[in-house]
């Protein structure tokens, strides 16, 4: 077992979400890596994509894309149409009445090894019926492939821990991969909201499905509106004259932000679902952190390892060992393997 | 938006005609010849030496024997060339999958019928193109009155309710609207450029609308000149149209699909 494939044998790991800071930061080459890496050790993996895996090339740039083996035991959610472009021989489990561009997605067992095209996995409600699905037909472990830069599948309510994958494809030198690296892990390291408080007003938020924000004197007022469509009027009356809590079922959106980090009262503190629910860009999340603003999450993402690909699909390769010292150096908290996929070498 | 491959009807099976009849390569007037032409222009002016650089570009794309057909000088020191050549990979078309949606085709009428006799209510359809896409061509063709190619667009239909936001529309206030209108449907039409920017918003979209906890009842499409359900299946939208696609298309595939998922379902689903 290699070293990304231990990460994913860590302690009550069992599902495990593949998450690129971009698309083509090398997601499948890492989801190969770590079924490389269980070879021997776990026989029945289940896997799947949130997008499509497995295809020659690449749709948009033509270059060629990570192929997906696939060996006996695995047990596999694809599209049914999608199985006859692979060359493994696989056997329909289950069905799941979920319908796609490329048929309905079933969950197949591979009776012979080969290749396999994944595809038609788009709903998270989708990847939690296969999960389930999967365990019970006895499977040890649960990789799900991302797609993008799609974050969906890191909910924890979905999966246990996340690789991340990132790589040369996010900029031509090491230190702008490694200061976009940083980036991503900022918004998905959000801390866990810890006090009763702050988690019981998230559960009232969940509870109405609207913000609930609780302003310095302890009145909690519940909004009119969903998170993603809250009015910001409503939004800074109800946080008052000083510090105040605001919690936000489902998105974070930046129009929100910016109103709480525009709250000159006092310190807020944001408590969301979790980090999947946060789509902000970069500057205002560091604007409102530097301002003394805080974001919690009731539910936090375990982060397991960051792969790097130094390699781009552009056709440049960084420098390996420099690369992996700048992405350990902004991300201390956890390991950091390189790996690349030789396909690329040829580019 | 035209007919794109995922629009046409699935291919005939291949009858065997040979020892390898799936595996396919370019015809010109032998079977298995390989016989293509390509054409470009270079940025010099035309001489033997530009000739010659055609000639051996051509080569390097992977042509064998080629020869220069055509040429002519195109002023401003460019030059044009037909070459042609010999392709030797071939295809094996048996293993090609196209997604494409399994709704069938309906008129206008046909269409306004089916979601009230078989839906029992209005489908709400927001659509825009979101980010820094200006292009709102695609998304009136599909929703405006007027239509498109001799079709109404979906605010003619009765029984269809429309919110067309137009042109470069943020994902969050896309996903705000969607909430006020309880949208039944997503449209958005995106101008996919060589950058990945649009990309990235769609598959931004998509997830902001799964965290928001409404991907469940909301069907999304989105449209483009290069968009096809491949894309779509990739960045998690649920179908993709390409460019010349009418209304009624839209409409078969929404109203059906619909249907689908709200018997399965039990019912349309409950708004909040």
């Amino acid at each position: 077992m290699d070293g990304i494939a231990r990460v994913f044998d860590s302690d009550g790991v069992r599902t495990v979400a593949i998450v690129g800071c971009s698309k083509n930061s090398g997601q499948t080459t890492a989801m190969n890596h770590v079924l490389g890496g269980l070879q021997g050790a776990v026989d029945r993996v289940g896997i799947m994509s949130i997008g499509i895996d497995g295809e020659e090339a690449d749709f948009w740039l033509g270059v060629p894309k990570p192929r997906v083996a696939v060996r006996e035991g695995f047990l596999v959610a694809t599209a049914d149409k999608a199985i006859k472009g692979g060359t493994a021989q696989v056997r329909t489990i289950a069905r799941t009445g979920a319908v796609t561009p490329l048929g309905e997605l079933v969950l197949v067992r591979v009776e012979k090894p080969g290749l396999l095209l994944l595809a038609g996995v788009r709903h998270k409600a989708d990847v939690r019926l296969l999960v389930e699905l999967m365990f019970k037909h006895q499977a040890q472990k649960v990789v799900i492939d991302g797609s993008y830069q799609r974050i969906m599948a890191a909910d924890p309510e979905v999966s246990n821990g996340v690789i991340l994958a990132t790589g040369a494809i996010l900029g031509r030198t090491v230190k702008e991969v490694a200061k976009r690296t940083r980036a991503t892990l900022d918004r998905i390291l959000l801390p866990l909201a810890t006090e009763a408080e702050e988690r019981m007003l998230l559960e009232d938020a969940m509870r109405y499905r609207r913000p609930a924000v609780r302003e310095k004197g302890g009145r909690i007022v519940v909004l009119p509106d969903p998170g993603a469509a809250t009015d910001e009027g409503d939004l800074r009356e109800a946080m008052g004259k000083g510090d105040a809590w605001v919690a936000i079922p489902g998105v974070v959106s930046e129009r929100v932000l910016r109103t709480v980090a525009g709250h000159r009262h006092g310190r807020v503190r944001v408590v969301v679902q979790d980090p999947t629910r946060l789509f902000v860009s970069t500057p205002l999340l560091n604007k409102f952190r530097e301002r003394g603003g805080e974001i919690v999450a009731g539910r936090a993402i375990r982060l397991l390892a960051i792969a790097v690909n130094p390699v781009s699909v552009l056709g440049y390769t960084l420098p390996e060992e420099p690369l992996l010292a700048a992405v350990r150096g902004v991300a201390p908290e956890v390991p950091v393997f390189s790996f690349h996929d030789k396909s690329f070498d040829a580019l | 938006m035209s007919m794109t491959p995922t629009e046409r009807p699935e291919a005939p099976k291949v009858e065997p005609t040979g020892p390898e009849p799936h595996l396919v390569k370019p015809y010109g007037d032998a079977m298995g010849d390989g016989a293509v032409q390509v054409s470009f222009s270079l940025p010099v002016p035309l001489s033997d030496e530009s000739r010659e650089a055609a000639r051996r570009l051509a080569g390097k794309m992977g042509l064998t024997e080629p020869q220069v057909y055509h040429e002519a000088d195109l002023g401003h020191g460019f030059s044009y060339f037909i070459v042609y050549g010999k392709c030797r990979h071939t295809v094996d078309i048996a293993r090609i999958v196209v997604p494409r949606v399994a709704a069938a085709p309906m008129g206008f009428h046909e269409i306004d019928e089916f979601i009230s006799h078989r839906l029992g209510r209005k489908v709400r359809v927001i659509g825009a193109c979101t980010g820094s896409d200006a292009h709102t061509v695609g998304i009136d063709a599909i929703m405006n009155m007027k239509g498109f190619a001799g079709e109404y667009g979906l605010e003619r239909y009765t029984n269809v309710e429309t919110l067309n936001l137009g042109s470069q529309v943020p994902n969050d206030v896309l996903l705000a609207k969607a909430l006020e209108f309880r949208a039944d449907v997503v449209l958005v039409s995106q101008v996919v450029t060589q950058k990945d920017v649009h990309l990235t918003n769609l598959a931004e979209l998509v997830d902001m609308v799964e965290a928001e906890g409404i991907r469940d009842r909301v069907l999304m499409i989105c449209g483009g000149p290069r968009i096809t359900h491949e894309v779509a299946l990739e960045l998690g939208l649920d179908a993709g149209f390409g460019p010349g696609t009418t209304p009624t298309r839209v409409a078969s595939y929404f109203a059906q699909e619909l249907e689908r998922r709200w018997k399965a379902a039990g019912g349309a689903p409950v708004t909040r």
